[in-house]
């Protein structure tokens, strides 16, 4: 059998009347039709809350509940809140005592509404406290402490440290019934240092106090140390005439003295202890059970019977079961010694069947356990997880900021850099266009032509000469006005090709022809391309292809159309790649790199790839020479 | 009939060489004078009243069209000379009026100044077309005329009501809703720019067509417009999405 340590029971009252020992029933009642007679509803509340503390203080708790509740009645008439909170808070003290948990916690509420409507923290904590005992009684420590922390938080931020140590010493109760010793310890201690300050301990929290050292003293098997904190307790009762502590104290020194063997001494002490006057119901069943048993001990089953059977009918033992059952087995024992089977059979029966429904409660109880340890885990979960999910809720707060920034910045960077690319690419077209019509126009070019027509005029050939510069302004001239633009027809292209063939074909004394070939259904009005892609490799291919050549130079130009491009074929007669001179070659590479950087600027504008391809005829038949010219040019005409 | 001409033109060179071709190929006419700036053929022309004027459109002091517009009215005839000035260009292209470009090409010459002799011995007028060069001089964008010269006539055609121009060679028709159609012998090409500005499209390579009278988009048998008066003129499937794109515009 566990060691049970009782524990101090009381309620905190909201006010006191002050009650003379000698009043009777009849008093009561005389104050109460008074009261009637002069309609002062409040002093009928007071009247009637009177008699119920009478009943109540003479253990007529349901009789006590019935004047309560007409206190509780002409309390609300009269609409005084502090009477209404003091009544209400008795009556769920009652209702608590009598075990009826649904009842007390209305009757707490409405004390509870009434003390906030008067504004008076100090009686909310109270109350907190009261209903934290009840959450407590019923297993419900969670709400236990929640409230009694609430309680404890209200005395503190007043700055009320009357009776402080009672409110560490229930939290520590609490904490005490939920099983956890470290913190009940740690409560205690708290009220314990507390218990030299003024007014901060009554003699009911010293009393509770000390019940508490005690123990926990016990509780670490400690029993020397415990015997003097009761000791204590029971010098404290009997100095403040307290009965309650010095019966406890009594019980637990019993006890302690049972655990030990000293069955004589357990006795003596729980002779003395039934002396007094002990308010709480369960501690009287616990009392006699322990006579009872110490009686059974010493062999006296008779005196044992007695008080098991004054246990039998305390009608409180409804509310006891383990205490019941407790009973049931010591009169089951003692009719076994007294040799009366039949009763020992009786009371073994009743006894195992309310041990197998106890202990389907002691599993309720059980599960109810570890529902608790469930929530609590759960609500430490939550409380954990909320800290956590803050934390990276901050975190995330830091990082979108940071990362924010980062993205602008990054926005700004890329939008400098578009437009610094689309500044250089536009400047680097405009270049480009300089180049095409220096390569077009290339001073050489130019200067030649112009030593071509002043050779026509020395000569007198004035009609080449007139003819010469119409070609050659007819060329500047579509030059100038297709340099600009992204895209020329075909039409016109291939007017500026002709001209430029011409002129190059009076220059070169018509040492050479051409054709140039196309389709007569090719669109060459519609068709728009990119202008002067292929002008450098026609005059390349007169300039350096027929250079050094003895026999008449061909050039042909095919034209065709190949659906999103146009291929230009040219194909000359030279003397093709392998005989180029190195001067030469830098004007290939020259008008090639104006070609490449060209094509690559419009690939990059339109997203329209083209073709180049350059083959030395030799390469394919040794009979033939010259190099053929293959380009695609994009046809912009969507763009 | 002698006939008086003044040639105005910046460059002397240029100025030797109109006079002698001037001189070379027609010696009825009698060159009164030159002038170099506005200012001085101004006077020139106020005094000498040539029947013909040479006119270089860049001058040192200003434009030759300043020198028609101080002038007005006039009735002499013009041939104008310019080296690179596209507006010029399409001034007179526009108004169909003859022009030559430097260098002078001799044969080109030779055709202008022609058909001008023939237009001052026949007394003729160019005034319409003169007022339609002034029109698109002075920045007249909404000027609605068009000059068009056939062998026989000189029609002045508002451009909105052309339906569309059909190429045929080196010669072009334009197509009205009821009047009868015109032949020019100019290309296509030379009023493709000119009419780009006033909603027209080349929709084949063969037809300019005024989309503001356009019908229907038939996008079957390789698609072809529909024009208000029902007359059908295919389109370049190369064309196809800029003319859904000039739609949508318009």
């Amino acid at each position: 059998m566990k060691p049970f340590i009782t524990s101090l029971v009381f309620i905190l009252l909201l006010c006191s009347y002050p009650l003379a020992d000698q009043e009777s029933e009849q008093d009561f009642h005389d104050a109460i039709n008074q009261a009637e007679s002069l309609g002062d509803t409040l002093g009928l509340s007071r009247a009637w809350y009177k008699l119920g503390r009478y009943y109540d203080q003479n253990e007529l708790l349901d009789e006590s509940n019935l004047a309560m509740q007409k206190a509780l009645f002409w309390a609300q008439l009269s609409e005084k809140n502090n009477a209404i909170a003091a009544v209400s808070n008795y009556m769920a003290a009652n209702y608590s005592m009598l075990g009826k948990v649904d009842s007390a916690y209305k009757y707490y509420h409405v004390a509870l509404s009434a003390v906030q409507k008067e504004g008076d923290s100090l009686k909310m904590a109270v109350i907190l406290m009261n209903m934290s005992d009840d959450f407590a009684t019923n297993a419900e420590f969670v709400q236990a402490v929640d409230y009694a922390l609430s309680a404890i938080r209200i005395k503190e931020q007043a700055g009320d440290s009357s009776n402080l140590a009672y409110f560490y010493q229930k939290v520590g109760e609490i904490y005490k019934q939920a099983g956890e010793f470290d913190n009940w310890e740690r409560y205690v201690l708290k009220a314990y240092q507390l218990r030299e300050c003024v007014d901060c301990a009554d003699v009911k929290a010293l009393a509770a106090i000390y019940n508490d050292l005690g123990g926990l003293a016990e509780k670490k098997q400690q029993y020397h140390l415990a015997l003097q904190y009761y000791d204590t307790l029971t010098a404290i009762g009997k100095k403040k005439d307290y009965p309650n502590a010095v019966g406890t104290a009594l019980i637990n020194i019993a006890q302690i003295y049972k655990l030990q063997g000293e069955v004589d001494k357990a006795l003596q002490t729980a002779q003395e202890a039934i002396t007094y006057r002990i308010d709480s119901p369960y501690k009287n069943l616990v009392i006699k059970s322990l006579l009872a048993e110490l009686y059974l001990l010493k062999g006296s089953a008779d005196e044992a019977l007695v008080f098991a059977e004054q246990n039998l009918k305390i009608s409180e033992i409804a509310y006891y079961p383990e205490e019941r059952m407790h009973t049931q087995k010591l009169l089951y024992k003692i009719a076994k010694t007294q040799k009366d089977f039949e009763k020992a059979l009786l009371w073994h029966e009743a006894y195992e069947s309310l041990s197998d429904s106890l202990r389907n409660k002691e599993v309720r109880a059980q599960i109810l356990e570890m529902e608790l340890a469930y929530e609590t885990e759960k609500k430490e979960q939550q409380i954990a997880l909320l800290t956590v999910e803050n934390q990276l809720k901050n975190q995330r707060i830091k990082i979108g900021v940071v990362l924010l920034a980062v993205m602008l910045v990054l926005i700004l960077l890329i939008i400098y850099i578009l437009i610094n690319r689309k500044k250089q690419a536009e400047l680097k077209e405009n270049n480009l266009k300089q180049q095409v019509l220096r390569a077009q126009m290339n001073p050489h070019f130019i200067f030649n032509v112009l030593g071509s027509i002043q050779n026509f005029v020395m000569n007198n050939e004035k009609n080449a000469a007139v003819s010469y510069l119409s070609q050659f302004a007819s060329l500047t001239r579509a030059t100038l006005n297709h340099s600009d633009g992204d895209t020329i027809s075909l039409a016109d292209e291939i007017e500026m090709l002709k001209n430029h063939i011409e002129l190059e074909k009076m220059r070169k004394g018509n040492s050479f022809d051409y054709v140039l070939a196309l389709d007569e259904n090719l669109e060459t009005e519609i068709i728009q391309i990119p202008p002067m892609l292929v002008q450098p490799f026609v005059e390349n291919a007169i300039k350096h292809g027929f250079a050094g050549i003895t026999y008449p130079g061909f050039l042909r130009i095919n034209i065709e159309d190949k659906g999103e491009v146009i291929e230009f074929l040219i194909e000359d007669n030279g003397l093709g790649l392998g005989q180029k001179t190195s001067k030469s070659k830098t004007h290939v590479s020259r008008a090639m790199d104006i070609f490449n950087k060209r094509r690559k600027l419009i690939q990059q504008k339109y997203k329209k790839e083209f073709k180049f391809e350059m083959i030395n005829l030799k390469d394919h038949d040794p009979n033939l020479s010259g190099v053929k010219i293959v380009i695609h040019i994009p046809v912009l005409n969507d763009n | 009939m002698i006939i008086k001409a003044v040639v105005i033109d910046d460059e002397p060179g240029m100025q030797a060489i109109n006079c002698r071709l001037l001189s070379d190929y027609f010696p009825e006419i009698n060159i009164v004078g030159k002038a170099e700036s506005v200012e001085n053929a101004v006077t020139l022309i106020k005094t000498q009243t040539p029947d013909l004027v040479l006119l270089d459109i860049e001058l040192e002091d200003g434009s030759g069209f300043e020198i028609l517009q101080k002038l007005q009215p006039y009735s002499f005839k013009v041939v104008f000379i310019t080296g690179f000035d596209a507006f010029a260009i399409q001034a007179f292209k526009y108004s169909a009026l003859d022009y030559l470009l430097k260098p002078v090409n001799q044969n080109d010459f030779k055709q202008a100044i022609g058909r001008a002799v023939a237009f001052i011995e026949n007394n003729e007028s160019t005034n319409p077309q003169l007022e339609v060069l002034m029109q698109v001089i002075n920045q007249q964008m909404h000027h609605k005329k068009l000059v068009l010269k056939t062998s026989e006539s000189m029609h002045i055609v508002e451009i909105d009501k052309i339906y569309f121009c059909k190429s045929d060679n080196s010669y072009t028709t334009f197509y009205f809703e009821n009047e009868p159609k015109i032949l020019v012998s100019k290309s296509l090409k030379e009023y493709e720019n000119l009419l780009a500005h006033h909603g027209f499209f080349r929709a084949h390579q063969s037809y300019l067509v005024n989309l503001n009278h356009v019908s229907k988009v038939d996008k079957s048998d390789g698609g072809f417009l529909v024009m208000n008066n029902k007359h059908e003129i295919p389109i370049s499937s190369r064309q196809m999405k800029s003319l859904i794109n000039m739609l949508e515009q318009l």
